[in-house]
């Protein structure tokens, strides 16, 4: 594979963008080393020498890839540069803002050809790129590949030296030191919570020791686990995502002294907890000789070998301590939401719709809770259960309302869901709820004796519910019943699609949807909506536009997805109509170019598809967008 | 240390370890002979077969030897390996503190569960006998011996060791199901308690250090020479194999056959030895074509037909 992509950048060599000068050429060919494939990389910004034999080449693809390994998230800086004549030597730096001690120095070779600057294919090298190799010039660029490499060494000590300063001075900006001889315990843990929450790994360690002058219990594990907690996935998982994830619902407590000993007590409800109740953490507080306050994290943060189940700390609702903080926790999370009036049905399931489509926990959470003012406390779990069973791929789930109906003390919310993971089609969702004293929540199940209004009525709808796709569900799409008569502006096509991948990158469903049109058919939203759903589950996060044309009614952006793995990019084509509101994406249409004879059959089954709704001249003005973005593919392709 | 020392001190650690792990004699024998020669094996073995005792057993013979045992999960980083630098605030500095890898005996288990970036931490740090973390070199002192597993049962959420890094091993084997009579004296052995755990060291981590100089002087005829490499390059010459076995394999297939002419008393190596040893330390490193896959051939069939045509030296 190495060698095909090679081969195909090499052939496009006359591609290249060079830079006007060696720093943006090295920043270029950095960004695109981290950012896109190898391939592109090169295909841009590479002065790879066409001499260059099979074996080096592979290995220089291999020298990328080692170092896209190595790279990090920060933003690319210059740290050195010199220049000698037609050569340059750019050292760049990446530093973490919240990790003073993670940073990379990286070195490029820089050639000019032509009167504009390339970075030489090896790092840290001036090897196989398009030089001189006359005496004066080969002696010019080993003195400048000597300081390169020299002053990356240097370069590097200088960071490991300044890492410490660097450190105490992000934890200063954060939490000074002189801060922690007054602050209290309660406060101290607000305070780490919101350095968690803004993952920041200086301003954590801060509050757990990293000014004190005494030594810390455990401090190379504390590190260790939290150095891994920042820079893995772990900080996204149980127990970390209690600190640090926005959506956690958290109540701190007053610091208690007993006995000699400061805690503080917290609570913390995750939607996603597989306990469905708040989890209750104690904090010890201690002071070192110099009067600093540090927090003591309690053993899950800082054990290896912890599992959700088995170590979380459920909170005990025979306790009234943890009682009281709950009350709080309840309190402070109805504080949040804006008025519900819960003596009225419509207003609840209003409520419950919103938050259910927007995925806030919080809010949901807050106005379910109010129910459980009679003492039901038991109650709760099961408002965090039915909050997972209908969020489960939240943002990659559609719902809509499709009915509603109050009878007595009853009331049943019908959701019409559509989840992409499971893109069989529509699924209800069915909310009952029940009053009690003048208060409307929700229940677990179907009532022991559900009014027979609501039943009938449930039957009367549900085939209807299940087989037409409600407007309050795919409304963020436009529904067309037919084509415009109006060419698409290509600009304005090009902005849509590039909105639509932003939030396919980001797994937002419904703002897909929101940049799509679809025929006014339930056999074309279904279309649509599984089409989305293959881009959530098999889409590739790096897209290129190769080209964006309009052609009689239609619209047409041609991408190349390279997908993570090593398998050879594909080329989709994305078509456009227009609308009221603007060019939308016909998510329906799925063309895949230069795929295969299978994938082939397949475009031209949609086109005839298409000629059994649509006008002969519509489709062929299609067919000319399509041929057209073949070729190119297929040239790409054969440059292989 | 004179081959005749060499030959007492492995005959202890050979002991000492065959009293805890029951009948698996040869394949005990081989992999000591691997750690001799300063390299390190791959067991692919289902669960229970005695993989993390042998390495326990191992670090328990000799003493003043540190064990390290390695969980792979996808969730591990490279600094759960390699280590990490801590800030002390006492001192106002950032501080290395070595990972697992720094021990003299690692159990890397189910290696293939960790992802390829971890996996690669390991294999590098194996190959150049040291770890390069934040831009600094640490090398690694003492015997240094990977014991990794693979579990072959198990497909999903794993991550196959890239094919390039297989030859980091010098040897692949497995230790396999021992007879029902050997698994009735296991069960005798652990009735009270794991015979492992009151184990003590047979041999000094001097003498190990020591064990593994004296293997380079065990000698390895010219004619020797020849027929490792004609074995090894006779792989590059198979329609069935699409990456051969490289140098790399040569020069494990000489320095484990010589470890294993001491732990069999002799200063110098038989063209018995590398037959002995060639599918362990060939095997591994050989990549098939899907055909061949197929039809049923492994790397293990190839070498032993290899070592059925190559003319034995006499």
């Amino acid at each position: 594979m190495k060698h095909i992509f090679v081969s195909l950048l090499f052939a496009l060599q006359g591609l290249a963008t060079a830079a006007d000068t060696p720093e943006v050429a090295a920043m270029d060919f950095a960004v695109a080393i981290k950012t896109s494939t190898i391939a592109g990389a090169q295909e841009k910004l590479c002065a790879l020498n066409p001499d260059t034999g099979e074996a080096k080449k592979a290995k220089i693809v291999g020298a990328w890839s080692g170092l896209r390994d190595t790279m990090i998230t920060a933003e690319f800086e210059l740290a050195d540069q010199k220049t000698d004549g037609d050569f340059a030597a750019v050292i760049l730096k990446q530093a973490d803002p919240e990790n003073a001690n993670n940073f990379r120095i990286y070195g490029f070779g820089i050639v000019k050809r032509e009167g504009a600057w390339l970075a030489a294919p090896v790092p840290s090298s001036f090897e196989n790129s398009i030089v001189s190799y006359e005496a004066d010039s080969l002696a010019r660029r080993k003195t400048i590949q000597q300081w390169m490499l020299g002053r990356e060494v240097s370069l590097r000590e200088e960071m490991q030296k300044n890492a410490a300063t660097n450190l105490l001075e992000k934890m200063r900006q954060f939490m000074p030191a002189e801060k922690l001889k007054t602050i209290g315990g309660k406060e101290l843990l607000e305070s780490f919570v919101k350095a968690c929450r803004e993952k920041n790994q200086n301003a954590a360690l801060a509050h757990l020791g990293g000014y004190s002058s005494d030594e810390v219990d455990g401090w190379v594990r504390i590190t260790r686990r939290l150095t891994k907690a920042f820079t893995g996935d772990e900080i996204n998982k149980w127990p970390w995502r209690l600190l640090a994830d926005p959506s956690t619902i958290t109540c701190i407590g007053a610091a208690e002294e007993v006995a000699g000993e400061i805690a503080v007590h917290m609570l913390a409800l995750h939607q996603n907890g597989i306990t469905e109740e708040p989890e209750y953490m104690i904090f010890a507080v201690k002071h070192d000789e110099q009067g600093l306050a540090r927090l003591e994290l309690p053993y899950v943060f800082v054990n290896d070998d912890v599992t959700e189940g088995d170590d979380g700390a459920v909170m005990d609702s025979s306790e009234e301590d943890q009682v009281k903080l709950y009350e709080q926790l309840r309190a402070e999370a109805r504080a949040k939401l804006s008025q519900i009036d819960v003596s009225k049905s419509d207003a609840l399931a209003s409520g419950i719709e919103k938050t259910i489509q927007s995925g806030d926990f919080a809010s949901y959470w807050g106005m379910n809770s109010i129910a459980s003012d009679e003492g039901k406390l038991d109650d709760l779990p099961m408002i965090v259960d039915l909050w997972q069973k209908l969020q489960a791929n939240s943002s990659t789930s559609l719902f809509g309302r499709v009915g509603f109906l109050e009878v007595n003390d009853q009331a049943l919310l019908v959701i019409q869901c559509y989840n992409s993971t499971n893109a069989d089609g529509i699924t209800l969702k069915k909310l009952w709820l029940k009053r009690e004293k003048n208060v409307w929540s929700l229940e677990e199940d179907i009532p022991e004796l559900p009014e027979e209004k609501i039943t009938a009525w449930l039957e009367e709808n549900k085939q209807k519910w299940t087989s037409e796709w409600a407007d309050s569900l795919v409304g963020g799409s436009v529904r067309v019943g037919g084509l415009a008569n109006s060419t698409p502006d290509g600009t304005a096509v090009r902005d849509v699609f590039t909105k639509w991948s932003a939030a396919l990158k980001e797994k937002n469903l419904p703002q897909m949807m929101s940049q799509c049109a679809t025929f006014n058919d339930s056999a074309s939203v279904m279309k649509m909506l599984r089409n989305l759903s293959g881009e959530l589950q098999y889409g590739s996060p790096s897209m290129e536009i190769l080209d964006v044309a309009t052609a009689g009614r239609w619209g047409a952006v041609c991408v190349k997805q390279t997908p993570k793995s090593k398998s050879p990019p594909q080329y989709p084509l994305y078509v456009f109509v227009g609308t009221d509101q603007g060019p939308r994406l016909l998510a329906q249409m799925d063309f895949k170019l230069d795929a295969g004879r299978s994938r082939e059959f397949l475009n031209q089954q949609s086109f005839q598809n298409l000629s059994k709704t649509l006008p002969e001249a519509a489709v062929s003005e299609l067919r000319s967008l399509y041929d057209k973005f073949s070729s190119l593919v297929k040239e790409k392709s054969a440059a292989k | 240390m004179s081959i005749s020392a060499s030959y007492e001190v492995a005959s202890r650690l050979e002991s000492s370890i065959e009293s805890i792990i029951r009948g698996q004699s040869r394949t005990i024998r081989r992999i000591l002979a691997c750690m001799a020669s300063g390299g390190h094996v791959l067991l692919e073995d289902v669960p229970g077969t005695g993989k993390t005792t042998l390495a326990k057993a191992l670090a328990q013979s000799i003493s003043g030897a540190t064990f390290k045992r390695v969980q792979f999960t996808p969730d591990l980083l490279p600094s759960d390996i390699l280590g990490l630098s801590i800030f002390d605030p006492q001192t106002s500095s950032f501080r290395f503190q070595p990972g697992p890898i720094f021990t003299d005996i690692l159990l890397a288990d189910e290696i293939n569960r960790a992802s390829p970036r971890v996996q690669s931490a390991l294999l590098e740090s194996m190959a150049e006998r040291q770890a390069t973390i934040d831009g600094k070199a640490y090398d690694f002192q003492g015997i240094f011996f990977v014991i990794a597993t693979q579990n072959p049962v198990e497909f999903r959420g794993t991550y196959p060791l890239p094919e390039a890094q297989m030859d980091r091993f010098s040897m692949q084997c497995g230790l396999g199901y021992v007879t029902e009579d050997e698994e009735v004296g296991i069960l005798a052995d652990q009735q009270q308690e794991h015979p492992v755990n009151k184990m003590s060291a047979s041999i000094s981590h001097d003498e190990m250090i020591a064990l593994m100089d004296a293997v380079k002087k065990v000698r390895f005829s010219e004619e020797l020479q020849h027929y490792a490499v004609k074995i090894v390059a006779a792989t590059r010459h198979r329609s069935e194999v699409k990456l051969a076995a490289s140098p790399r394999a040569s020069l494990a297939l000489m320095k484990t056959a010589q470890a294993l002419s001491i732990f069999e008393g002799r200063d110098f190596v038989l063209p018995e030895t590398i037959q002995e040893l060639a599918a362990d330390v060939i095997a591994h490193r050989l990549v098939l074509s899907p055909d061949a896959k197929y039809a049923g051939v492994t790397g293990r069939s190839i070498v032993a037909e290899l070592l059925e045509t190559i003319p034995v030296p006499v």
